[in-house]
């Protein structure tokens, strides 16, 4: 009976980051007998991909593929990243840095960070980053896999990459195409729907080829060729709360060293990525033209930059937001044609990954059960919503006042689930993570604390143990920490023993 | 710091549950506190923890081997549901695992399209915890987490003003200070709310900084002197009575509660070492009390009790400095989901978000809202229930006549019946492996499964679930015999 049922064909419109990817996981799962895979795109549209950075979770995607990781290290341009280090965000002149994975170690099931609040609002602690390895091996430029060296530290390395998102996308067309994948050159120029159902049946081709599929994925970007342009979903404007409409990208030369992590540098209406690869280094302003002109933001970016330019910028327009529904019918749109928010904290590759990850968990037969598609969107909804949370309080919580931008962004509503965490954290240190909500606990104090809350309160517990055992305790996370960044090679080091690419230009 | 005060008003299982987590969990020199034990008694009767009660006693130190030693409290295996919404229906809910995967595929789904293709597997054999109670073997769950035995699960069922008293005389060891008197009186702030003091009946003022209000349905804080309201209930299971009866019994049998729906109700009958008790909720006007008390003593149940019931949930369960605990804040119908788990969630909850007397707004908005959400997910669990039971019960017949599925209950049922597929929601009471076998055993099977099913070839498949089941058989009869391991223990 099943077979009656299946769905025989799939197409996806759109090629680039999210597009392989959709493409390169549908093929690995579904093996090539299951049915059959398109994937539609046009030499003539470029993708907005420029240099890509990542967060951990995108290791479970290369697994899923049976990547080797090296092989993408190398085909990709990719650097190790350890985590995000934000510049100018609370005050001009400070600096934190949001690191992947542990913070310290939990004394007697309370996490290690009440034990700091308490040292540290008495002055005796060092900054968190402090009692982190991804902290304290970035700043010595340090890198390598964790292994398993039982209870050090080493065990533990969290890490993601940073990469060319053209190559990404390149590397990954290789993989599905010599999987199965059928690719299509051309660009889709209408769409037909069923006047009964409202379905889509078939896209067609400039030059009039027209496609039949049961089941479509957009990731046509922006534009939302088929979820907006066919079936006019809605699209939900958060400018109000993440008011950058705009970016500027270029490349440019090497710095003389490998930071394995991503910057963020706040500027007066906006912010700028810094994102290394191996042979360059990939740049963009991120602004709000409401507060600053094009040229004036262009003009930033250049004299913010560590090497010559290698390109001209480009600019990119966006709107901050989702669509009010992410599949609708018989098309799920994945990649930018969801949705849109800036990459302050790297999650545009993450977002493809976890609704492809959701689609497989949701696939449809021919039935496509409307209860399913409500339970994708109510998840998908939910997850968009919390991140976009958690780049809000980036803006929200500041100091810096030297800019409409920035007073705008001081004293601007934002969301009541918001709000929340940040009255609970400012009343009792305490965060807490909502079920199934993507950024840890540990990510939300780190950027909490780092754009200047200080909580009122910590866990009343911390207050058995005495001042001298606490500050022995964090003194000895700190001295292995070190000891252990002592024994981890350099960035540039462990890509030229395990990954080195060739340079491009 | 200056030195902060809770009182704890009420005793009884609920009482004494709070006072012993707190008191093991707040610092004796920074936190004095009492309970004032009054004199009324327990609208409960009977205990039947799922296995989640170990971590509470864990988080309170209180060994096991304690209860044990009373001379009711029994193993528990799992529920039985017997004639739940067909005669001759009989499966387990048990906890643990069910099956495994197969190639990554989730066991779930090889079940449903094995059964589908017309090979009805019983889900039970699937399940080495309802196996092993089915053949009367008990043993505590392997530590060696590659080990079959490890997963075991069992819970606990208590005789209740038995673990009352264990809970008590826990706590005051533990440092709890205790007055004997019922409260006269309570004294409020006009402006800010707060109570102020209690008056007892035996001339004592007391204050603190917080109160809990631990009174059972009088809700003599919280409803009496703050004036919280009830919400309006949208889960009346349209119950009105409970009875409350037991038998004894020989000795020793295996511990499996009985879940049952009849024309008239629903009853659970509930293990202890001695004896079953047996809990009926049913509507007095479709049966007569007199009626009731015939039926109970023909199934050998005496001591009969019958006390009025309904369900109620009050707006709020913390105001200001005063925290509802138990029956004070909400009333359920409690065979589906035990009386005092939700209680032991509820303490639980206030320490995860407590942090100090003087800042409580933002812990006190959470956690009311919190247990709204177990309060809603609770009524799910209910109400999906007398959705299953609906051809087979009067109440829930009528309920349905009168209320149709919530939302929340519509939307999980139609995603299992489509694909056999699960919601995400916050504080789930059941895992979704828990939810199928409640499905599957009440013949709701879903149309549809996963996509991945179909790469697994199908005599594959058979011969995979034929082993599965034959070697949890195998393990299962390994296990001691209840009774022996229960001889054992107590030598």
């Amino acid at each position: 009976m099943s077979e009656d049922n299946r769905i025989k064909k799939i197409i996806i419109v759109g090629g680039g980051t999210s597009g392989w990817m959709s493409a390169a996981a549908l093929i690995k799962l579904l093996k090539d007998k299951y049915c059959e895979i398109h994937l539609i795109e046009s030499e003539d549209i470029g993708t907005v991909g420029v240099g890509e950075a990542t967060i951990p979770q995108i290791q479970m995607f290369n697994k899923l593929l049976d990547l080797d990781e090296d092989e993408f290290v190398r085909k990709t341009q990719g650097t190790f990243k350890l985590g995000i280090q934000f510049v100018n965000w609370k005050q001009i002149g400070q600096k934190y840095f949001h690191a992947f994975g542990d913070v310290g170690r939990d004394i007697e099931s309370i996490q290690f960070y009440h034990y700091w609040l308490k040292l540290f609002k008495l002055g005796e602690a060092q900054d968190l980053g402090e009692y982190t390895i991804s902290g304290v091996a970035s700043d010595r430029g340090k890198f390598m896999r964790p292994f398993d060296a039982g209870n050090s530290p080493l065990t533990n390395i969290a890490y993601a990459f940073h990469f060319d998102a053209g190559l990404y996308a390149r590397f990954l067309r290789e993989y599905s195409e010599g999987r199965g994948v059928v690719r299509t050159e051309g660009k889709v120029v209408s769409t037909q729907l069923n006047s009964d159902s409202g379905f889509i049946e078939s896209v067609t081709l400039e030059g009039g080829q027209k496609i039949e599929a049961d089941f479509f994925i957009d990731c046509s970007g922006f534009r939302g060729l088929l979820i907006e342009e066919a079936l006019q979903t809605g699209y939900e404007d958060w400018t109000h709360w993440l008011p950058c409409d705009r970016a500027i990208a270029v490349p440019c030369a090497s710095a003389p060293y490998l930071t394995p992590y991503t910057r963020s540098t706040a500027h007066s209406a906006g912010w700028q990525w810094r994102i290394p690869l191996q042979h360059r280094i990939g740049n963009g302003h991120v602004f709000s033209s409401q507060f600053m002109a094009e040229s004036e933001a262009e003009t930033i970016l250049l004299k913010n930059l560590d090497g010559e330019p290698l390109a001209q910028p480009r600019q990119l327009k966006f709107t901050t937001g989702k669509r009010k529904k992410f599949w609708n019918k018989n098309c799920l749109a994945i990649g930018l044609a969801s949705g849109f928010m800036e990459p302050l904290e790297s999650t545009s590759i993450h977002l493809v990954q976890s609704s492809i990850a959701r689609l497989m968990t949701f696939f449809p037969n021919k039935h496509f059960a409307q209860e399913d598609i409500d339970e994708f969107n109510n998840q998908a909804h939910f997850e968009f919503d919390r991140i976009r949370d958690f780049l809000i309080l980036h803006y929200k919580v500041t100091e810096r006042d030297d800019s409409d931008f920035w007073r705008y962004c001081r004293n601007m509503s934002i969301p009541d689930t918001l709000t929340q965490k940040i009255e609970q954290f400012k009343r009792n240190g305490r965060i807490f993570r909502t079920s199934n909500e993507m950024f840890s606990d540990l990510s939300w104090l780190e950027v909490m604390h780092g754009q200047g809350i200080r909580p009122e309160g910590y866990h009343p517990l911390v207050d058995l143990m005495s001042k001298e055992d606490i500050a022995n305790r964090l003194e000895s996370v700190k001295r292995v920490i070190d000891k252990s960044v002592d024994y981890m090679p350099t960035h540039e080091q462990f890509i030229a023993e395990n990954c080195p690419a060739k340079k491009m230009m | 710091m200056t030195i902060k005060k809770i009182v704890i008003v009420g005793g009884g299982a609920v009482g004494w549950s709070v006072a012993a987590l707190l008191r093991a969990q707040f610092p004796r020199e920074l936190v004095v506190i009492q309970l004032i034990e009054d004199s009324r008694k327990d609208a409960l009767s009977v205990e039947c923890a799922s296995s989640r009660i170990h971590s509470f006693h864990d988080l309170i130190g209180l060994q096991e081997k304690i209860c044990m030693l009373d001379p009711y409290t029994h193993f528990g295996l799992g529920v039985m549901y017997e004639g739940w919404s067909y005669d001759s229906q009989k499966y387990m809910l048990a906890g643990g695992y069910y099956g495994a995967s197969l190639d990554g595929v989730d066991f779930q789904n090889i079940y449903i399209k094995n059964y589908l293709s017309g090979e009805k597997n019983d889900l039970d054999d699937f399940s080495l915890n309802a196996v092993a109670a089915k053949l009367g073997r008990f043993g505590h769950p392997s530590s060696d987490s590659q080990s079959i035995y490890s997963a075991i699960k069992y819970g606990l069922h208590f005789q209740l003003d038995s673990y009352a008293d264990i809970l008590k005389s826990h706590a005051l060891a533990l440092g709890i200070d205790v007055i004997i008197a019922d409260c006269t009186a309570v004294s409020r702030d006009n402006n800010s709310g707060n109570i102020t003091s209690l008056e007892l009946d035996s001339q004592h003022s007391v204050m603190a900084d917080l109160y809990i209000d631990c009174t059972g349905e009088a809700s003599v804080l919280l409803g009496d002197a703050c004036g919280v309201k009830c919400a309006s209930d949208d889960m009346d299971i349209l119950c009105d009575r409970v009875a409350i009866g037991y038998r004894l019994q020989s000795s020793l049998l295996p511990s499996i509660a009985v879940l049952t729906s009849t024309a008239d109700g629903f009853f659970k009958v509930i293990p202890l070492k001695d004896r079953d008790v047996i809990v009926y909720y049913f509507s007095s006007d479709l049966i007569r009390e007199n009626d009731i008390e015939t039926m109970l003593a023909t199934w050998g149940f005496t001591h009969v009790t019958i006390a009025n019931y309904r369900s109620y949930r009050r707006e709020k369960f913390w105001v200001n400095n005063c925290l509802a605990i138990g029956h004070s804040g909400a009333r359920y119908c409690d065979l589906l989901v035990s009386p005092l788990q939700s209680v032991r969630d509820s303490i639980v909850r206030f320490l995860d978000l407590f942090i100090d007397f003087d800042n409580v707004d933002a812990s006190r908005d959470e956690f009311n809202r919190l247990s709204h959400i177990e309060l809603d997910n609770i009524n799910e669990v209910i109400e999906l229930h007398m959705y299953a039971s609906q051809h087979h019960s009067a109440v829930s017949c009528r309920y349905f006549s009168s209320h149709s599925l919530s939302s929340s209950s519509a939307h999980r049922l139609n995603l299992f019946v489509s694909n056999g597929r699960h919601t995400h929601c916050d504080l789930s009471l059941l895992t979704d492996i828990e939810w199928a076998a409640f499905f599957i055993g009440n013949k709701i099977i879903p149309k549809s499964y996963s996509y991945d099913v179909d790469f697994l070839d199908g005599e594959r498949v058979r011969d995979f679930l034929s082993k599965l089941k034959a070697v949890i058989f195998e393990s299962a009869q390994k296990i001691p015999k209840h009774a022996d391991y229960i001889k054992s223990l107590l030598k």
